[in-house]
């Protein structure tokens, strides 16, 4: 069978960011408990001209240049996000339009709360493999919002992560999948609602961990791996603790899981989280490792990937900028005037 | 105001430069044409399609506090006018940079973002702006 | 060719005219032009507007006006090309009288702005400049202009104090107009510190939004002779056009247009820099009156701001420029401001200016400009003695 995997990565991660001390400010919350409680400090924030889209866009430029292909060679492009900024109409036909890919092209918008974004990878992998594609975009995005003054909203950000699969110059090969689903009321939004609802507590040990873990172990009996076979892990990151306690019940010592483990200042970034994760982690892995991803969708399912890094990711990573440069680089600071100014939270006549 | 500033044909026909940057070039005169033009002004018609290069330098700027409406939530935001290739300018928003680090002769590369949205239920209109390399 | 003479001028008080409609405001202003003229009939008119559709939903200005000036039914056209559509009106009606197809010709302008709300005016006023490669990214005339301030500065290193001297020297001598739309004196410093519109443009750096109408009346020499008024002879007239977009112009501290027009001006009156006595220009911000003094030759290049600032600009200075306040105290109805230019070299070579009167004044040049330099008029008049 031809391998198949990553040809080209990229991330986006807009510049603007809110700490947690300014956002529990407002709502007389007690800022120490929420990042102790949550182990995160910050998060990012679009700007008032970034959408899901233009997330996608970015980093979808970035995985082109790493691929080096000719976009017209991509046949198709799948992003899931669940803030696609128009409720009816594409999202992927904008940045199929936008990094020249159109018209040959099939492109999809997948949903699945949190998981949106490996569905499309799982998508591409399975077109690629079947051959009815050359090369595949998947791209998990999202620009999230929780309602003013809940626990989400101090972690809920923004990001985008996209991957191109394909046969040739592959950094990182998919050597196998597995995905792990019931019907879980975890986290939910109704029609013509602005912010989603949680089901609290619910949302860790019946939601998150069964299906994280259900699905984690689900592809190392598959794979026949064990945690000390496999050299970095990434997990759906909610908040800073959920994927550490994971990791540590998988098996996984922390330093395996640093360089995907964004959320302390990235938030979370939905459809992004683990996507994003998985490219910090392309950034610093050498040839030869082993890369499994879990992502975490409530509803609820996970989807599990491992990857084996190949030679040529030495070739294409300093192609465009590495994802924690762009988490790092000269972050812009907004109070919650701004903030909810920038996230439209505040009423105007229209 | 009821006139609008962006209709869904008008928008999407402008997609190739708006999105990709398509130009044209002149090799008589090492000349781009940002639009595409049908007649470059050494009256050559036979105009090959480019894609101008996605980074350049602010030949100047300024810093907008009266914008239009539709602009109006942005304010104050920076713009000026970039040269990516010969002759291939552009007016564009300098997103994401603090002002008093504008200036002229910077470089600056292409992102894409949304610049403009009509009203609560019309069209979405995205495009380029730039930001500090 | 036959010589053509200016015999009427009408204007009335401009600013914001809460009770007067676009169509008051025009018949107002060419109704004081035929009576200054005295003529007894008209053969043809042309009404300059920029924007009559998205200030006052109203198109179709030439027959509209023609009918409330009770003219039906001679041939009446609008003519538009941005803040030039008044400096263009004139030349229409000189080249139909110079070319003997008609005798008496009123030449009118006016722009009704206040009927929209500000925000409504910066969008009708932005139509002015490339609307999908511009306008779309979110720039403003103030802004174009800031760009230019900014490339100029830059370059020659005016400083941000002469070019507010210009705002200072033009609210001086509108101080004389009883047209003028403000009557205020202020000082560098608090031009410098008004509220910012464009940096490094200010508020007291731009022209108003304004409302007001300007006509004046052409007709030959030999019938401004018989008409018994001063004979003020129209010498040059000259019109260019450039790229609509600031971007695509290579050197973004000039206005070429300015310079192109001027020269088609200049040869046709036989007449250089040096013999202008005075001159009306296109200040719609203040940056745009250092760069036309170059471009019309009066100054070299880069070294507006100092001439500004060594008070050659001034009423008694060697070249006196907007002795009428400028576009910046008088107002600016934008298809209204070139034909006013006109009214103003009328006044001076009429010695009518009374406070701001250029002493011995002979030849006058009006300057006026479409967009950030898209398009431009020049026009020499000449007083006969």
């Amino acid at each position: 069978m031809t391998d198949v995997g990553i040809v080209g990565y990229g991330a986006s991660i807009p510049r603007r960011r809110i700490k947690v001390e300014e956002i529990a400010k407002v709502w007389g919350a007690d800022a120490e408990s929420y990042k102790k409680g949550l182990m995160l400090t910050e998060k990012s924030v679009p700007g008032i001209d970034q959408d899901t889209v233009t997330l996608s866009v970015e980093a979808s430029k970035r995985a082109i240049k790493r691929a080096g292909i000719d976009p017209v060679k991509i046949g198709a492009v799948y992003i899931g996000s669940e803030s696609h900024p128009y409720a009816v109409k594409p999202s992927g036909t904008i940045v199929a339009e936008a990094i020249g890919a159109v018209p040959e092209c099939h492109c999809a918008d997948f949903e699945f709360a949190c998981k949106a974004g490996s569905e499309g990878m799982f998508v591409v992998y399975s077109e690629v493999m079947a051959g009815t594609i050359e090369y595949g975009l998947a791209i998990g995005a999202d620009t999230s919002q929780g309602a003013p003054g809940d626990a989400l909203e101090y972690s809920a950000s923004a990001g985008a992560a996209a991957f191109i699969f394909g046969t040739k110059d592959i950094c990182a090969v998919c050597t196998h999948t597995y995905s792990f689903m019931t019907d879980t009321p975890d986290f939910w939004r109704r029609e013509h609602q602005h912010y989603p609802q949680h089901a609290g507590r619910y949302t860790g040990e019946p939601a998150y961990f069964k299906h994280t873990l259900g699905a984690a172990r689900g592809i190392m009996k598959l794979s026949g791996y064990t945690p000390d076979d496999i050299d970095w892990y990434i997990g759906h990151q909610p908040n800073g603790k959920f994927p550490l306690r994971a990791g540590k019940m998988l098996g996984f010592p922390k330093e395996k899981l640093d360089p995907g483990w964004l959320v302390p200042k990235l938030g979370n970034t939905y459809s992004g989280a683990s996507p994003i994760g998985l490219t910090s982690t392309l950034d610093i892995a050498q040839p030869g490792q082993r890369i499994l991803m879990v992502s975490y969708g409530s509803g609820s399912g996970s989807d599990a990937f491992i990857f084996e890094v190949t030679d040529h990711i030495n070739e294409i990573r300093d192609l465009a900028e590495h994802t924690l440069h762009q988490l790092e680089y000269k972050p812009i600071y907004l109070d919650y005037g701004n903030y909810a100014k920038y996230r439209r939270k505040i009423l105007k006549n229209t | 105001m009821s006139f609008e500033s962006v209709t869904p044909a008008r928008y999407a026909r402008f997609m190739p430069q708006r999105y990709r940057l398509e130009a044209n070039y002149c090799a008589k005169c090492d000349l781009h044409h940002f639009p595409p033009r049908q007649i470059c002004k050494c009256g050559n018609k036979e105009l090959e399609t480019r894609t101008l290069p996605d980074e350049g330098e602010v030949l100047t700027y300024t810093i907008i506090h009266t914008p239009g409406s539709q602009f109006s939530d942005e304010r104050p935001f920076a713009i000026g006018i970039i040269e990516l290739a010969t002759g291939a300018r552009i007016t564009a928003q300098i997103a994401d940079t603090p002002f008093d680090e504008i200036e002229i002769g910077m470089r600056v590369k292409i992102e894409f973002r949304r610049i403009q949205t009509v009203g609560e239920a019309g069209v979405l209109a995205y495009g380029y702006k730039v930001v500090s390399m | 060719m036959r010589d053509v003479a200016v015999v009427g001028i009408g204007m009335n008080k401009w600013g914001e005219l809460w009770d007067k409609d676009l169509r008051d405001l025009y018949v107002e202003a060419s109704l004081l032009a035929i009576e200054d003229a005295g003529v007894d009939h008209i053969d043809s008119m042309y009404v300059g507007c920029m924007s009559s559709g998205l200030f006052n939903c109203q198109e179709h200005l030439g027959s509209l006006m023609a009918d409330h000036l009770g003219l039906t039914p001679i041939p009446a056209t609008r003519i538009e090309s941005a803040c030039v559509s008044g400096g263009i009106a004139f030349r229409m009606g000189f080249m139909e009288v110079a070319g003997g197809f008609s005798d008496i010709v009123l030449a009118g302008g006016v722009e009704k702005m206040t009927d929209v709300s500000g925000d409504g005016a910066t969008f009708a006023l932005a139509t002015a400049c490339d609307q999908e490669w511009e306008a779309y990214n979110g720039i403003t005339f103030p802004g174009l202009y800031a760009m230019i301030a900014r490339a100029h500065m830059h370059k020659h290193g005016t400083t941000r104090e002469q070019i507010a001297m210009v705002s200072v020297k033009n609210h001086k001598n509108g101080m004389h107009n009883p047209n003028a739309q403000y009557h205020l004196t202020p000082s560098v410093e608090d031009i410098i510190n008004s509220v910012k519109v464009a940096e490094p443009l200010n508020i007291l750096d731009c022209s108003p939004i304004t409302d007001g109408a300007a006509a004046v009346i052409l007709t030959t020499v030999e019938k401004a002779k018989e008409l018994g008024k001063p004979i003020i002879r129209v010498i040059g007239a000259g019109q260019a056009s450039n790229t609509l977009a600031l971007h695509n112009r290579s050197d973004l501290t000039r206005i070429q247009v300015t310079e192109d027009a001027a020269k088609m001006a200049y040869k046709m009156a036989d007449k250089k820099p040096e013999d202008i006595d005075f001159a009306e220009v296109h200040d719609c911000f203040t940056i745009a009156e250092l760069v036309i003094m170059e471009e019309l030759g009066f100054v070299e290049r880069g070294k507006g701001g100092a001439a500004v600032e060594a008070g050659e600009t001034d009423v008694g200075g060697r070249i006196p420029i907007n002795t009428s306040g400028g576009l910046k105290s008088k107002g600016h109805p934008v298809g209204a401001t070139g034909v006013a230019q006109i009214h103003t070299l009328v006044e001076q070579l009429r010695c009518d200016m009374g406070e701001c009167q250029v002493k011995g004044a002979k030849i006058g040049l009006a300057q006026n400009m479409g967009g950030s330099g898209g398009s431009a008029t020049v026009h020499i008049l000449e007083a006969m003695s």
